[in-house]
């Protein structure tokens, strides 16, 4: 009893710190570094949101109310869920203190599901992996589910139910829904967020039951609303395409990043990774060409790119239906010729000739048209898509969101119920969203944050985390799985479902008992119910599919005809694109300190969105990095600043959706620019015709890569500024080894060709003539020798590793300040090499960590002997015998080693360290810290090995980078295991030691980069790959 | 008349080092009496503005502790910054004391004798400064004792193959070694002070510390052979402490840093950094107490050709480094030295190459060895070239090494700055302390200059 009277008493007091410096993300994470004593952030942000504030209390009283249930609900936190949910694997009944068990759920995401698997750690979830028997996950995840275990343990969540402001008890909420208007609901709207999920298409039809004349209406700013209905307009219904990469060679992506952001990139990755998984330079690879107007992690994996802004698509397309036309696919369309013949043609033959298994993948902000268009050549293309039917009441309808902003405008909206969703903040501004739901009387606004929207809803319920509560979900091929509860709401918290039943059915009912009904009367119609729900639960997955896919057939003739209204651009304007943000996605993750700091793909910035603009413009317009532009699009402008960013088009600037928030708690609220004003329903993807005003002012934008291999040095001497530009040129082919498929073939053991004078002398070799290491201290080849492979074809920088790894090891977040001085504290880090051309470049990235040398220098001189080597091969870093001279960061080549050059962690509340991983200890500040090749794993491994009495084997050690890799690019193991898949990749002929001429040998080697070129193409199109 | 004209080649050069008829007795009451007399008012004026300069230190210190390293401007991948070019700075600055005391002494250079309790005490001092770095700079400064061999439960042991631990050795050694050649030269002077001393506390701490000394034949006998072997002792460690100090960046992997020259060109650069640092300190203390005829015009000259010899060598050193890069044909290597000159950093390699080797050039000439505004001012110039040439080692090879995809600059803080310049206020504060209380040149040494102090004196030659 002490101990938990002591425990609240050390939350209130660690509350009260991080309280009194909310907001101020820029010096630190949790709270400031600097300026622990200002509190006027906060009480200023506590002003402004007046349900903080109309409740009567003093501020002191409220945050210590804060303070106590966070403290109680911690405590709650222990305690195992009411219901009963069964483990994945482990049979023991009893819960070991120290043994993490894992359960299978699943994360939903908009309407489509990814398998997880939960571990838990004394019945706390701290790490989500992927379900191996999930198909949408095959055991693989993202950036976002990676990062989902932060959301959960966020303390700026809402808490409980508020009624305008005041914390009222949850009946209160159902005797308000209870005597909810309800003559038909003529004038009872809901609002909800894209999902899969089977209970809650079961709640939309009792909710229509009730209220027949009620709407619900279903908004995602980023949404596949004109893939539906291209799709509709080719087949004569809407349905749900599955791209199915396995068995697609050749890939045409049109401003299509789905490797990135699109939807189902996990599938994506992995199938299309799968056919990049070169054996030997026998081995075949399937061939992508990305059209896109800037670049993604798509165009960055591309084997042929054409820059091209997304208004000039249609005619990209108009072209390419005519070179197919040619080839014979029956097509209506006219032969056209532009400067991008050569590139089309080549690209329609090698669709053509990989008939069955080529594929056109449009992006999500294409026309309906556009799609419609891709969707018939696809079709003649006997592309590898199934169609799956789709569940239209559960995805974006912006006419129906129209009509219902028009009704609550009208007054004639009484009841809203919000299910989720940030609509204030992320509908389009035609809609004026905000200015409606004023004229509602009574809305009730379900969310996880107290956010832009909520401020203007009466009721405010706090949204549960799929880790807190029951549901379920469905993949687009129809594989529906259930999301089984971790842990008790943290914060009072309550699902969709929930907030539904009183509104339907007039009393409270666990979502539990609706979820479990929904299965027992449609999903499963077995016999024997209770053990296949008891199965279902333990594997995640219901292995019959619920849909089956469609015969589809053009209903009409495939036209180009639709296209033929081109979109002029303007002189000096541009095309504006508005691009989902690999990290906060559409503003949802805002207030994720992980994916807020996680260096985006391509240009590395961390904490803010950007205006990407071109080189060549930026040379015109005088723009610099972090310069301010103002971007005005009709009568609205925003300003945002400015990053330079190779293979931009020069008609186009991308702007990132989802930064600027003013509500998002302590990380989000304030972080980057809303570009949100200038989207309207009519132009959702991109619009025409802005205009760009360089303002005389900046903004400091913090990137985690200096030199990408293609700006200048401006601070360099006069005359040389193009000298480390030229340097790093020269590096890249000797850092990332790298060839087309065909000179490959030619000369398979490229990777051995290094610069002449890096060439050890093999019958001197360094460790020879070394002075530290006359012998080696161990033999290294015996007993189990970890070492692990990367795969470079196949890595598209997703970040999922490096999110995965801050996750597992509990890396700290240091905030946009320390950033910027260079302090970011991610073991992996990505980087991203530029060459060629600068509108169009060859990119090249390298996830690069620890590589474990065999002979390391950092242990040479570490004067304490805190850094040393294992037997079994791994470098080894000792945080307790760490006195931080950082020398070895210093004699580290590839510059590694992450320093805590404050106590980061020192003000994490303990909401937060409850999200941290036990089997790893948290560092001080003053001590390195680095990959440790997950050796917690290791352990955890071995001990499990000898207790069952056996050796380890291939596979049970899997680490969190490797885990969670989509592209399977990153192979760990023991590499005197000669069976092994990591000992396997280590002797494919494309693998090399990256600056294996300093003698350092290496434990992580890397597999080449092969770019499968199209011999047709790549004399013209892209310089050689290999210099 | 004749005899009068015909000196004595004694008496030729105690004119010249010592000009103006001076005797024992005259060399005596004019050092003896600074620390004497009444404290002047500039020295208050120059020890409080050391106290304050200390404070900042001391305050920076405090801060350091309480927040950590990241209050300094270093990051990844310039994991050292100005700490260890601090250090490095104030080991070189400490290097001056040793040659004068030692290796002159060794080769009879009697030059020496009007400036090596300065160059000595300059040299306890800077070490002192010097040492605080390798103390403060890690992260956790609470266990920096870790670097010592202390046996303990854990059987924890440093790691002997590290450079840091052979440093921290050679610079110990040094300040040991320097502070016991100090403290014996000191013992006759200490005496003098004792008998001279009005009161009865003076006398008694110059006594104690004078250990008895009467000045008789057999402790004169028993002194200059313990000077001597004192003297052998600290000459091979003015060679070897820049030189293990070297060896953290020679033996380390690093382009710029990896190169088997630095042991050579450290110590030359260490010791042209310190004859600057005592040309700086003897034209203060000779103009502030009127020493121009104990450290003459002839002293200061010959520094100044040292100081061109070793400028000379450092500039060759550069010289040398650009070659080998070129010559290596190693791309790394090749960039790292190109990266110095014409990098982001350039205008601090060529601050560095107008101080340490342009500047000295201007020595050639007599004219300019014995111009004492010009003395002053080069004094000053070597001595921020030097810092220029640890920063240039330090940062710019660090901030661009390997792999591009970790590039990046290195921006001081203004902890960077209080902590360098608390550091002078820790080296004033003590040797304006020095100046107040101990004799600033060494009154025995001095007299040895003398014609009387031959044996043969008075006798018929």
């Amino acid at each position: 009893m002490s101990q938990i009277k002591n425990k609240s008493k050390e939350f209130v007091d660690t509350n009260k710190i991080d309280q009194s410096t909310a907001q101020s993300h820029e010096f630190g994470y949790w709270k400031s570094l600097k300026d622990i004593s200002s509190s006027d952030d906060y009480t200023n942000y506590l002003k402004q949101s007046e349900h903080h504030e109309d409740n009567g209390l003093s501020r002191r009283n409220f945050l210590s109310l804060v303070a106590a249930s966070v403290a109680l609900a911690g405590l709650e936190g222990c305690k195992k869920p009411v219901q009963k949910i069964i483990p994945y694997v482990e049979a023991e009944i009893a819960t070991i203190p120290g043994i993490p068990k894992h359960y299978a759920s699943t994360m939903p995401f908009k309407n489509n599901a990814l398998g997880v698997i939960i571990e838990n750690h004394d019945e706390r979830p701290v790490k989500v992996e992927g379900n191996e028997k999930h198909p949408a996950s095959m055991g693989k995840s993202n950036s976002f589910a990676q990062a989902t275990t932060l959301d959960m343990y966020d303390p700026d969540r809402s808490r409980g139910v508020r009624m305008n402001g005041k914390k009222v008890d949850w009946s209160e909420y159902v005797k308000y829904a209870q005597s909810m208007n309800s003559s038909n609901g003529n004038r009872l709207a809901i609002l909800s967020q894209e999902s899969s999920s089977p209970t809650i298409q079961f709640m939309h039809n009792e909710f229509k039951k009730a209220y027949p004349n009620a709407d619900w209406v279903v908004y995602e700013p980023i949404n596949n609303e004109n893939l539906y209905k291209g799709i509709e307009k080719a087949f004569g219904k809407k349905l749900q395409p599955f791209n199915r990469l396995e068995n697609a060679q050749t890939i045409l992506s049109i401003g299509s990043d789905f490797l990135g952001v699109e939807d189902n990139c996990v599938y994506h990755t992995r199938k299309f990774a799968q056919n990049r998984d070169l054996e030997d330079e026998k081995s075949t690879m399937n061939r992508l060409y990305v059209v896109e107007s800037f670049m993604t992690p798509t165009g960055s994996s591309a084997d042929h790119r054409l820059n091209v802004p997304n208004h000039e698509f249609a005619s990209v397309l108009r072209e390419l239906a005519g070179e197919l036309k040619k080839l014979g696919l029956k097509i209506d369309a006219k032969p056209v010729k532009t400067s991008n013949h050569l590139w089309i043609k080549t690209v329609a033959e090698d669709l053509m000739q990989n008939q069955g298994q080529s594929i056109i993948l449009g992006g999500s902000d294409l026309s309906a048209d556009i799609h419609c268009l891709i969707t018939g050549i696809n079709n003649q293309l006997k592309a590898p898509i199934d169609y799956y039917p789709l569940n239209k009441a559960h995805v974006t309808s912006m006419k129906d969101f129209k009509s219902l902003c028009k009704k609550m405008a009208k007054g004639s909206v009484d009841n809203l119920i919000i299910l989720g969703g940030n609509p204030v903040y992320d509908a389009p501004s035609d809609c004026n969203f905000e200015a409606s739901l004023k004229k509602v009387k009574s809305a009730v606004h379900l969310s996880n944050f107290y956010d832009e929207t909520s401020k203007h809803c009466q009721w405010n319920i706090a949204q549960a985390h799929f880790f807190e509560t029951w549901g379920d979900a469905m993949t687009y091929d129809g594989y529906a799985s259930i999301i089984q509860p971790q842990i008790r709401p943290l914060f009072d918290s309550k699902s969709a479902v929930q907030v539904l039943t009183p509104v339907i059915f007039k009393e409270d009912r666990s979502s539990y008992d609706i979820v479990k009904k929904v299965w027992k009367d449609s999903i499963v119609n077995e016999k024997n119910f209770e053990r296949k729900w008891e199965k279902i639960l333990h594997e995640g997955i219901y292995t019959k599919p619920l849909l089956s896919n469609k015969k589809v057939r053009t209903q009409n003739k495939i036209s180009t005809a639709v296209l033929n209204k081109d979109q002029i651009l303007d002189e000096n304007k541009f095309e504006i694109i508005f691009a989902p943000s690999s990290s906060v996605y559409d503003g949802r993750y805002a207030n994720n300190g992980w994916l807020q700091e996680i260096p985006k793909p391509i240009t590395s910035l961390t904490w803010d969105n950007a205006a990407f603009v071109s080189m060549k413009v930026a040379k015109k317009l005088n723009i610099k990095n972090g310069q301010m532009i103002e971007i005005s699009l009709g009568n609205t402008s925003v300003k945002v600043p400015a990053w330079i960013v190779p293979g931009q088009n020069q008609k186009t600037i991308t702007l990132e959706l989802g930064y600027g928030r003013e509500f998002s708690g302590r990380i989000g609220s304030g972080v980057g620019f809303n570009v949100y004003p200038l989207r309207t329903s009519s132009n959702m993807g991109y619009a025409m015709n802005a205009d760009i005003k360089t303002l005389n002012e900046t903004y400091p934008l913090a990137s985690t890569q200096e030199h990408h291999g293609l700006e200048e040095d401006k601070l360099a001497a006069p005359g040389f500024k193009d000298l480390s530009t030229n340097e790093v040129q020269s590096r890249i082919p000797d850092l990332v080894k790298q060839s087309t498929l065909e000179k490959y073939k030619e000369h398979p053991e490229f990777v051995q060709d290094i610069v002449e004078e890096h060439k050890p002398d093999k019958s001197r070799s360094w460790e020879d003539h070394s002075m530290y290491n006359p012998e080696p201290e161990y033999d290294y080849s015996k007993g189990h020798q970890w070492g692990m492979s990367i795969d470079l074809t196949s890595c598209t920088s997703c970040n999922a590793c490096s999110i995965a790894c801050q996750s597992e090891n509990n890396i700290p977040v240091v905030g946009k300040q320390q950033v910027m001085n260079g302090r970011e504290m991610h073991w992996i880090r990505i980087d991203n090499y530029f060459s060629g051309d600068p509108d169009n470049p060859e990119v090249s990235t390298q996830s690069v960590a620890c590589v474990h040398c065999e002979l390391a220098p950092c242990e040479q001189v570490c004067p304490v002997g805190a850094t040393t080597h294992s037997t079994d091969g791994v470098n080894q870093m000792t945080y307790n015998r760490c006195l931080g001279t950082r020398y070895c960061a210093n004699n580290c080549p590839y510059k590694v080693r992450k320093f805590n050059f404050y106590n980061y962690t020192r003000d994490l509340p303990e909401v937060v360290q409850m999200a941290m991983n036990p089997d790893v200890s948290m560092r001080f500040r003053g001590v390195m810290e680095k990959c440790t090749y997950c050796y917690q794993r290791v352990s955890e491994a071995r001990i499990k090995a000898g207790n069952e009495n056996r050796d380890l084997v291939d596979g049970d050690i899997k680490v969190a980078c490797a885990q969670s890799c989509p592209a399977d690019a990153i192979k760990f193991g023991d590499i005197n295991d000669p069976n092994s898949a990591v000992s396997k990749a280590k002797r494919r002929n494309r693998d090399y030691a990256l600056l294996g001429q300093l003698g350092t040998s290496p434990r992580t080697t890397y597999l080449a980069k092969i770019r499968n070129q199209n011999p047709k193409l790549s004399s013209n199109n892209h310089q050689g790959a290999h210099h | 008349m004749l005899d009068n004209k015909i000196k004595s080649k004694a008496e030729v050069r105690a004119e010249k080092l010592l000009p103006g008829n001076q005797n024992f007795t005259t060399i005596t009451n004019d050092i003896a009496g600074v620390p004497e007399a009444k404290t002047p008012v500039q020295w208050w004026l120059l020890f409080g503005f050391a106290l304050s300069l200390l404070s900042i230190f001391v305050g920076t210190l405090g801060f350091l502790v309480w927040e950590g390293t990241g209050i300094w401007g270093i990051n990844n991948p310039v994991f050292w910054g100005w700490a260890i070019i601090n250090f490095v700075w104030w080991v070189g600055i400490g290097h001056a004391g040793t040659l004068i005391s030692a290796i002159l002494h060794l080769f009879r250079q009697n030059w020496r004798n009007a400036i090596n309790r300065f160059a000595e005490t300059m040299t306890l001092f800077a070490v002192i400064c010097a040492l605080v770095f390798p103390g403060i700079h890690v992260g956790r400064i609470w266990v920096a004792y870790w670097f010592l061999p202390l046996p303990n439960q854990m059987g924890m042991w440093p790691n002997m193959r590290s450079p840091l631990i052979w440093d921290f050795f050679a610079v110990f050694t040094y300040f040991t070694v320097s502070l016991l050649f100090w403290y014996t030269g000191l013992i006759p002077d200490l005496a003098t002070l004792r008998d001279r001393a009005k009161t009865n506390l003076k006398r008694k701490i110059y006594g104690f510390f004078a250990l008895g000394w009467r000045g008789g034949n057999r402790q004169w006998q028993h002194y200059e052979l313990a000077y001597l072997v004192l003297a052998g002792i600290s000459t091979p460690l003015v060679l070897s402490v820049h030189s293990v100090v070297s060896s953290d960046f020679a033996t380390s992997i690093i382009p710029g840093w990896h190169t088997t020259i630095f042991p050579p060109y450290f110590v030359a650069g260490a010791i042209y950094s310190g004859f600057g640092m005592v040309m700086t300190l003897s034209l203060i203390a000779r103009k502030v107490y009127n020493l121009g005829h104990i450290i003459t015009v002839e002293h200061l000259d010959k520094m100044a050709q040292i100081m061109l010899l070793t400028g000379s060598m450092v500039g060759y050193a550069y010289a040398m480094e650009f070659f080998v890069a070129w010559y290596s044909g190693n791309q790394y290597e090749s960039f790292a030295f190109i990266n110095r000159a014409l990098g982001p950093y350039w205008w601090g390699y060529w601050v560095m190459i107008f101080c340490n080797v342009i500047v000295p050039q201007f020595f050639w000439f007599k004219r300019y060895r014995r111009h004492i505004p010009f003395l002053f001012i080069t004094s000053i110039l070597v001595n921020i070239g030097m810092w220029f040439e640890r920063f240039v080692i330090v940062v710019i090879s660090l901030h661009r090494d390997f792999m591009p995809g970790a590039w990046a600059m290195y921006n001081p803080t203004i902890f960077d700055v209080s902590i360098y310049l608390g550091t002078f206020g820790l080296f004033f504060t003590g040797f304006l302390l020095f100046l107040r209380f101990l004799p600033m040149v060494s009154m025995a040494e001095a007299k040895l200059v003398l014609p009387e102090s031959n044996p043969h004196h008075g006798h018929k030659e």
